[in-house]
């Protein structure tokens, strides 16, 4: 079982905030270019080009529940309330009771399964829900949403951002349930045409070509070439945290996508295998060692625990690589569950 | 004429018929309510036992009974690395200290180990007298599950002398320790009937863990693996080899290793 909003164990945010700025700009301030952008994006609504609008919501919440992410659970939680969700819907998918509809269900079962992995979510998760009623597109896009939840989640837990409270509040007054009525709109997803101009190329691009062809399949496009081209870790650290995530979930397209890469980087492919095979230290460098013992945690973790491990890192490794280290992680458990649901 | 009086019948018909209809409405609401408040009562009660459960199991194992995950009934085979840690010379031990302190000592002695083991992504499955059975493997994926076990082993070590430190210090005699380490195909899920269950793993692997935790006694040293287990971990430990020992159940003399330590040049990379 899930747990629910007010069981999840927080600490307190990994960052202190710069005196005279306020938290949100002086945390973007920090991020690295194509980390900034990324996080930035997640406050815009969604758009939405094949799936029901109500299923995207539900599916990001439900994966938002099941990580744990105490920032994007609550928040999720509001804005589904302002969005008209009553409480009694809400509870209904965090405790999975009375889900009459039959792809509402199946919806918030392949969400969980994906955002968990644990056991491996497989293609025939993702055929159930066609058989259940959506187009193979519109599946494609909830897979989208449950990995972009997936990133969200995570950068979110390992930074500890606070609890948006003010937000969480709102639907909870007469006054705020009527402010809500106008903010509404900056929350609703809207349907949009899939991308004109997305052409998938780069490095994962076939991980990439399981989200589908919609906007966030074009978002994760640009977010992994973003990603792959910042200047501060190493590629081949970057590429590690890949393999060694990818290896864990046993995401083996994922792997083999991180390898191909380790090999145009110097790293013939029997040697990854043997690195990926014991981890051992004496195969990589000092930067490595501590990058790979700490990605190890991001897969399955219990945010307080894995909060605690993010400081350690950020007090061996130094900020700027810690808050890249933070991001890739985020994003190579998202391209490998993924990639998952193409085995 | 005769129309007003019908329309009065039509009319009361219509009062009676809104009425039934209402009262059926509230009591339907009335019952909604009651099972509303019966459902919410018993979500919390199953809130409440699965976290007494979860004392008793690994909370990864309490989630997937929960969610009656068909694997675990069913049982997988599964690659695992096995841990057994037995106490040397309890039994004597227990029976000249008060049993207040026995409990407390061995408490004690559970909290530091299993600290150690789930610290290395391992999960202790069974307490037997002053013995601990943990799997590496069993409730989720794990590539590195007979690298962590080992390293788990030397967690434990160093948590095993700072708790000998701390017993020093209220007089109360030291332990040791004696472990046991193997690796191989499993049979891992739920056996037992419908009043008492347990997830365990069953197969060979688990008897030749438990005999090689016995050969630290007959070998010396604290920390045995087999020669199964050393193949795989590469160059990260210093070990020593011991002589081939007889196992019950086992045709050949079985090849174990003693770990010491960490390499020197790793030892600062991997946290034990």
């Amino acid at each position: 079982m899930a747990k629910l909003l007010h069981e999840i164990e927080w600490s307190e945010p990994l960052l202190t905030p710069r005196p005279n700025a306020s938290p949100e700009a002086d945390l973007t301030e920090r991020l690295s270019p194509w980390l900034r952008k990324a996080v930035g994006s997640l406050a815009d609504p969604d758009q939405v080009s094949h799936a029901p609008l109500h299923l995207m919501g539900i599916s990001y919440f439900v994966a938002s529940q099941e990580n744990a992410c105490r920032y994007c659970y609550g928040m999720a939680r509001a804005i589904m309330k302002i969005a008209g969700f009553k409480e009694k819907q809400i509870q209904d998918l965090e405790n999975e009771a009375s889900l009459a509809d039959g792809l509402t269900r199946q919806v918030v079962e392949f969400a969980r399964k994906l955002a968990r992995s644990n056991p491996s979510p497989a293609r025939r998760d993702q055929e159930a829900l066609v058989a259940a009623g959506l187009s193979e597109e519109a599946a494609c896009e909830i897979a989208a949403n449950v990995v972009k939840a997936c990133f969200a989640n995570r950068v979110s837990t390992f930074l500890a951002l606070p609890p948006d409270e003010a937000l969480e509040r709102l639907p909870e007054s007469l006054f705020g349930r009527i402010r809500g009525l106008f903010l509404g709109r900056k929350f609703r997803a809207r349907h949009v045409p899939p991308p004109a101009g997305f052409s998938n190329e780069g490095p994962c691009a076939r991980t990439i070509a399981a989200a589908g062809r919609n906007p966030i399949a074009a978002w994760l496009r640009e977010l992994t070439d973003g990603w792959f081209n910042s200047p501060l870790l190493p590629r081949r650290s970057r590429l590690l945290i890949l393999a060694v995530i990818a290896r864990q979930l046993g995401s083996q397209l994922c792997e083999q996508e991180a390898s191909d890469g380790l090999a145009r980087e110097g790293l013939p492919a029997q040697d990854t295998q043997a690195l990926l095979a014991t981890l051992s230290p004496a195969s990589m460098t000092d930067l490595e060692n501590r990058l790979v013992r700490w990605t190890r945690e991001t897969v399955w973790y219990e945010p307080r625990a894995i909060q605690d491990s993010t400081r350690l890192l950020l007090a061996e490794v130094g900020e700027q690589r810690a808050l890249e280290a933070l991001g890739s992680a985020a994003l190579c458990n998202t391209l490998a569950r993924l990639a998952l649901v193409l085995q | 004429m005769s129309t007003v009086p019908a329309l009065l019948g039509l009319l009361a018909a219509g009062l009676l018929g809104c009425g039934v209809l209402g009262a059926a409405v509230l009591r339907l609401r009335s019952e909604r309510r009651v099972l509303g408040r019966r459902l919410e009562q018993s979500a919390r009660e199953l809130d409440r036992l699965q976290r007494s459960f979860a004392r008793f199991a690994p909370a990864e194992l309490v989630e997937r009974i929960a969610a009656e995950d068909p694997q675990l009934s069913g049982g997988e085979r599964r690659e695992v690395t096995v841990l057994f840690a037995d106490l040397r010379d309890f039994t004597q031990l227990s029976e000249r200290l008060d049993p207040a302190a026995v409990l407390d000592m061995l408490n004690g002695y559970f909290l530091a180990m299993t600290a150690a083991i789930q610290s290395h992504h391992g999960h202790v499955t069974r307490l037997m007298g002053d013995g601990i059975m943990s799997v590496f493997g069993a409730l989720e994926r794990n590539p590195w599950h007979v690298q962590d076990a080992v390293e788990a082993a030397l967690a434990m070590r160093e948590s095993l002398a700072r708790y000998n430190e701390s017993l020093r210090q209220r007089g109360l005699p030291e332990l040791a320790f004696g472990v046991g380490i193997h690796c191989g195909a499993v049979i891992a899920g739920l056996v037992g009937s419908r009043s008492m269950q347990e997830f365990t793993v069953l197969g060979d692997v688990v008897n030749v863990a438990s005999r090689v935790e016995a050969l630290t006694r007959r070998l010396g040293g604290d920390i045995l693996v087999t020669d199964d287990v050393r193949s795989v971990l590469g160059d990260r430990f210093l070990m020593t080899a011991m002589p081939p020992a007889d196992i019950k159940g086992k045709s050949r003399p079985l090849l174990t290793w003693a770990v010491r330590a960490l390499q020197p040049r790793m030892a600062s990379l991997v946290q034990v």
